[in-house]
């Protein structure tokens, strides 16, 4: 965990100083000089604020050298040995599934993800798989395409 | 007789056909969400949300707040029957629940914790609706000053109290005040942070970011864990307590919703917190303290039902203030926004029926939560069969079309895959959740009020030292943020969290 909490705080940082520099190029509006606060003086302040934060969690990773480990060691065990590969395959699956929504439309593209996760996943057979496939975009198009007219992003075949 | 008569005229609409329609449909759904492990009530609001773009303000908030509620008793319901606790909330419920089932005494654990659930629920909506008038009365006569302070002390209270790292929580809130910034300035209307996207001008959409950090992260959590199908074989009988079972437990009943509504009221202490306080407070005055952990039936009262108090209690500062004070509240106030009412001391006011059509509906909640407890625990607990893969795909989905119909482009749905991600990243990373949600709501009503506090006092920070009630408020955030290193020293050890059953 120690160097996953390092890279964070370095992350952080990085955003606090981005925001910092952003903030700092941000008009000031003539009318704002009466309460002498610009629209970046509120951003500025978050963003430094998180830079301590940032300091904080970078200067514990180093001072608690024997980490207690043993949360995360209950959560190790609880974790699927097969855990990583069903993330990395759901996510990529579930990435997939966004592109493809406006370019062949959320019908298609919600039969070919849910036949694929369930499938692969969830190693159902290719009936049920394929029945879910079928039902769950049914379902969702009825309630939000019918019932509250939601123009969803349409395919190539019109649907 | 106000009280009465608002009361009376909230029955009136909560009673409507479509309205208890609604409330019923709450409260199954949150049942069901509370029972499935890697389900919470936040994720399944987050993902209905969309939904209620095409509802009515009052029959969207009753479905909700049924979820809600429904979701504190579902919970419990498999921790007791499975030691598998659906909420976080209900993993302290196992401890001396599970033991009871163990004993033969299931369906008593159950009936007490369902009755506990009642009484508590009834308390916290009494007390919300003796004091939400009040207190949004007081709160009417704040000027910009103090509100920033109550704001700020909202924030310090939700990132303070809420996990174990108070750095790690003070990140979390810092980045969703960060996160509130991208978009229009709240004064001048300046373009910030938008990085040329034009659908950033109007802010991240707070309900993206919500369907992205609790459904998507935790159906990517999810993947990864694997789930094991446990089943209740056994009958479940004899729920309703008999008199000796009663009279032993009505006393931590009281404690617990005492309690429990009062620490739902502080912002981010919460349901969890206090159904362990309650334990802690059970097993310590227990006249037998050999029976505690070992199936002690006070020790499931307590905790049943000091949950379901702070659930009530919970919605006192969102109703009468407009600070929502957990991150199902916070949720809901995502709720109020989509249907344009604006939170804060002028709700009870502006829109008098809508407030107590929903308190006229958590009574009918916890009446329901009873009935289901004595009617369908053996069916419920069948949702349990339906496996993770299709809820996931499911919510998956879901999240999409949700995600889109927010304004019908694609730049929400990409949010909501980004936020996912950000999500999983934090949950991994131990970095809570919730305070984020908070703080993306809270910070831009700090920064108008704090911005509207200096125009009073053409730019003077003294404005903030002068007032009262603001000083007040100011010193007791600074207050908040340092209790928890003040608590840290009294924690009881007594029973480590690593005697708890893992929460799904």
């Amino acid at each position: 965990m120690k160097w996953a909490d390092r890279l964070t705080a370095i992350v952080l940082l990085a955003l606090s100083v981005l925001w910092i520099q952003l903030a700092v190029d941000l008009p000031f509006p003539a009318f704002a000089r009466v309460s002498k606060m610009g629209p970046g003086h509120f951003p500025i302040a978050v963003a430094g604020f998180m830079a301590i934060l940032a300091v904080l969690l970078l200067w514990q990773t180093f001072r608690s050298e024997k980490h207690s480990g043993s949360a995360e060691d209950d959560e190790e065990q609880s974790r699927d040995p097969r855990g990583f590969r069903h993330l990395i395959i759901g996510f990529g699956f579930f990435l997939a599934y966004v592109i493809l929504v406006p370019l062949i439309g959320f019908v298609l593209a919600s039969i070919v993800f849910v036949f694929c996760f369930i499938r692969l996943i969830g190693q159902f057979n290719y009936l049920l798989s394929g029945a879910l496939a079928l039902g769950i975009p049914a379902l969702l198009w009825t309630v939000f395409a019918y019932l509250l007219t939601v123009p969803l992003p349409k395919g190539p075949f019109g649907f | 007789m106000g009280i009465l008569q608002n009361l009376a005229m909230g029955f009136g609409i909560a009673l409507a056909p479509l309205n208890l329609f609604f409330i019923v449909l709450g409260q199954l759904v949150g049942v069901s969400v509370g029972i499935l492990p890697g389900i919470n009530a936040s994720m399944a609001v987050a993902i209905l949300l969309p939904l209620t773009f095409g509802m009515t303000p009052v029959a969207s908030l009753l479905l909700l707040a049924g979820i809600y509620m429904g979701a504190m008793f579902g919970g419990s319901i498999t921790s007791i029957l499975l030691r598998v606790p659906g909420t976080s909330t209900a993993a302290v419920i196992a401890l001396d629940g599970y033991e009871m089932t163990r004993k033969g005494r299931a369906g008593l654990a159950l009936g007490i914790t369902a009755i506990g659930s009642w009484i508590a629920g009834t308390f916290s909506v009494i007390v919300l609706m003796s004091i939400g008038p009040w207190l949004s009365s007081v709160a009417l006569a704040f000027g910009p000053p103090e509100y920033f302070a109550l704001i700020f002390l909202g924030l310090t209270m939700i990132t303070s109290l809420g996990s174990g790292s108070l750095v790690k929580g003070l990140i979390a809130g810092a980045f969703g005040l960060l996160l509130g910034t991208i978009g229009m300035d709240p004064g001048a209307g300046i373009s910030r942070f938008t990085f040329g996207i034009l659908g950033l001008d109007n802010g991240i959409s707070f309900i993206a970011v919500l369907i992205g950090m609790f459904a998507v992260s935790q159906s990517l959590m999810n993947l990864e864990r694997h789930f094991s199908h446990l089943f209740y074989k056994g009958k479940v009988t004899g729920l309703l307590p008999n008199w000796n079972d009663f009279k032993e437990s009505f006393g931590s009943i009281v404690r617990g919703s005492v309690l429990g509504t009062f620490i739902g009221m502080l912002p981010g202490a919460g349901a969890t917190a206090s159904a362990f306080m309650s334990y802690s407070i059970e097993a310590r005055i227990s006249k037998h303290p050999e029976q505690v952990g070992k199936g002690d039936i006070r020790c499931v009262a307590g905790p049943g039902s000091a949950d379901n108090s702070a659930a009530g209690g919970a919605l006192v500062p969102l109703l009468s203030l407009g600070i929502p004070g957990s991150e199902t509240t916070a949720v809901l106030l995502g709720a109020l926004m989509i249907q344009g009412i604006r939170p804060g001391p002028l709700l009870f006011s502006q829109h008098t029926s809508l407030v107590w059509a929903l308190i006229a509906s958590l009574y009918l909640a916890n009446c329901l939560g009873l009935i289901l407890a004595t009617a369908g625990i053996k069916p419920l607990t069948q949702i349990l069969r339906l496996p993770t893969p299709i809820l996931s795909a499911f919510i998956l989905v879901m999240s999409v079309v949700g995600a889109y119909s927010i304004s019908n482009s694609m730049i929400e749905v990409w949010t909501v895959v980004i936020f996912g991600i950000v999500g999983y990243l934090m949950k991994r990373l131990d970095i809570p959740v919730a305070p984020v949600i908070l703080a993306l709501v809270l910070g831009p009503m700090a920064e108008k009020s704090f911005r509207q506090a200096l125009f009073m006092s053409d730019g003077s920070l003294a404005i903030f030292f002068t007032r009262p009630i603001t000083v007040a408020m100011l010193i007791i955030s600074l207050i908040s943020l340092f209790l928890p290193f003040i608590l840290s020293r009294f924690k009881p050890r007594a029973h480590s969290r690593k005697e708890l059953p893992n929460a799904h």
